[in-house]
């Protein structure tokens, strides 16, 4: 007889897990429900946008007399907004990620059978919904203020492809700085740079063929630059004058289609980065 | 097939501070098991990469055969964990962090409310459980916790300092309910604690843990018997272990102990119905094997 009681043997068990779908609408939910929770980062995001649409470009279609190029200038701006609100949208939605981290609750999301990238994946879809409907907010209130939209179902599409992979962009760059990031007053500190300053070089307030030469060269490079002029080209622009400006094509579906390429290269690039960031920083 | 199995696990942070020296140590089906030792000790790093929430950098761990490593989605599957700190989502209510545990974890739908009812009764929380986390008090908010890992079921729960920061009368109440959860033969639970009179009330066998190396294992029993009636554990006091407990050895004349040689190694009975707690004999025969094993010698600095 041994020395040593032997275990009696356990049966492996069959694990139950949640089916991949089912997992990933309950994070989604879960982070709807903390959203609702907190209307501010609903309505803070939208506020400085929304005054754009609604006050800034009025008066400067007044004080400058617009765009002269046959663009109403106000729908310009207000699809120009669009490059604000995603952004800082994205940023709040990443600052959670911070919070959850903070408060603990991540921890309880890591121990759980579901793989990490779930994690990232149920907040982007969350993101992207607040993302559509404060864009169809805005432009909503554009319209109402006057400006002129040209809505095709043609053009719904391409707008759609268009903020759908600029959001899946901004919340790759949100997600990949709270990972790297774990105040949240260094966080904050980043949004300028993130949000702020590509709005300003991408042609939001106006065309990219206005700025210095070596200025629009960098805004080529810019996601939110061809995001924009495909927002454009789809609503505001049929002639697709902002595309032009990036790639210097004659045929402007070919140049749609190279801008649209562009955001979705950045959008995977950048949602694979954050998960990546994410299963890594998660755990220690 | 242990439930729990861990070997050669060690964890070197970065900076190399070394948090864990390759603990051996397996806890079978049923079997409460302790991990005692003080803040610092390696107990919440050694939970968290059985959980997998730390990467272990060398060693392996298996919970219910599924290696923590290789297959973290099954052993996860079959775990739960209730943390030092608060996790539950505070602006949600109690039922809601409750559903969302057991929608992550698979659990159908009518099954999951079932024994989320059963829970929030059991565990006094009817009158709480619509309202958000964040108006709990603590030990509301720690027994929410309790019912929340075992609301899916788990085969292995952890239970990581579960009464740290609470106050005594609190700290007593849930005491009764985690011995409550020993009514369950099928689940098995590691509970890290730097309270000697907690290991005793609760486990099977405990493992003091220190600077990251085990340097006893046995029964409660064995280690207050080695310890000596001088030990203010024997009162029933709640004892803040803040100093190494014991040895296999020389405890009674220990103040502090420092580990020399290769790593202590244990194994265990079936169960409590078998556990060296019910057989001295039993307990004799491991230690003796275990000396075998290790030649760890431990000294009195």
């Amino acid at each position: 007889m041994s020395a040593i009681a032997e275990p009696v043997p356990v049966t492996l068990p069959t694990p139950r897990r949640a089916r991949p779908a089912s997992a990933l609408a309950t994070l989604a939910r879960r982070r709807a429900a903390l959203t609702a929770g907190n209307p501010r980062q609903i309505l803070v995001p939208l506020i400085g946008p929304a005054l754009l649409a609604l006050v800034v470009a009025p008066a400067l279609t007044v004080a400058t007399g617009g765009l002269h190029s046959g663009i109403d200038y106000e729908s310009f701006v207000g699809v120009g907004a669009v490059g604000l609100v995603v952004p800082l949208t994205c940023i709040f939605a990443g600052l959670s990620v911070i919070v959850d981290r903070h408060s603990g609750a991540q921890r309880e999301l890591l121990a759980a059978p579901v793989p990490r990238s779930y994690l990232v994946i149920g907040n982007l879809a969350v993101a992207l919904v607040l993302s559509l409907l404060q864009v169809g907010v805005l432009i909503g209130l554009s319209a109402l203020r006057g400006g002129v939209f040209h809505i095709t179902a043609h053009g719904v599409a391409w707008f759609l492809g268009a903020v759908l992979l600029f959001t899946v962009f901004m919340y790759g760059v949100a997600e990949t700085l709270a990972s790297r990031i774990s105040k949240e007053e260094e966080y904050v500190g980043a949004v300028p740079a993130i949000a702020i300053l590509p709005f300003f070089l991408a042609g939001a307030l106006f065309p990219i063929s206005a700025m210095p030469g070596f200025l629009t060269t960098i805004a080529k490079f810019l996601p939110l630059t061809h995001a924009l002029a495909l927002m454009r080209y789809a609503f505001v622009d049929p002639s697709g004058k902002g595309l032009h400006d990036i790639w210097g094509m004659s045929n402007v579906t070919t140049e749609a289609w190279l801008s649209l390429a562009v955001v979705a290269v950045f959008a995977a690039a950048l949602t694979a980065i954050s998960i990546r960031m994410f299963s890594r920083s998660a755990v220690s | 097939m242990y439930a729990i199995e861990a070997t050669g696990l060690r964890k070197t942070y970065p900076g190399g501070v070394e948090a864990v020296k390759g603990i051996d140590f397996e806890v079978s089906e049923g079997e409460v098991f302790g991990l005692l030792g003080p803040n610092g000790a390696g107990k919440s790093t050694t939970v968290g990469m059985l959980t997998t929430t730390i990467v272990p950098t060398a060693g392996t761990a298996r919970l219910v055969g599924h290696d923590v490593a290789r297959s973290a989605l099954l052993a996860r599957s079959v775990s739960s964990v209730v943390f030092q700190e608060a996790v539950v989502d505070r602006s949600l209510s109690g039922r809601a962090n409750l559903e969302l545990h057991t929608r992550l974890w698979g659990v159908p739908a009518d099954r999951a409310k079932r024994r989320i009812d059963e829970l929030v009764d059991k565990l006094g929380l009817s009158e709480l459980i619509e309202r958000p986390v964040g108006s709990y008090s603590g030990g509301e908010r720690r027994r929410l916790e309790i019912a929340r890992a075992l609301c899916s079921e788990p085969q292995v729960l952890f239970l990581d300092e579960p009464t740290v920061g609470l106050d005594p009368r609190i700290r007593h109440e849930l005491l009764d309910v985690i011995a409550g959860l020993r009514a369950r033969d099928e689940l098995t639970i590691l509970v890290t604690t730097h309270y000697l009179d907690e290991a005793q009330r609760l486990c099977d066998r405990v493992a003091i843990i220190h600077e990251g190396a085990l340097v006893a294992l046995d029964s409660p029993k064995a280690l207050l018997a080695k310890l000596g009636s001088s030990s203010s554990a024997s009162t029933g006091a709640p004892t803040a272990c803040s100093r190494p407990c014991g040895t296999e050895e020389s405890l009674p004349k220990t103040r502090s102990l420092s580990e020399r040689g290769s790593r202590s190694r244990s194994t265990t009975t079936r169960s409590r119905r078998h556990s060296p707690r019910s057989s001295p004999s039993a307990c004799a025969r491991r230690r003796s094997r275990r000396a075998c094993r290790t030649s760890t010698t431990f000294t009195c600095n």
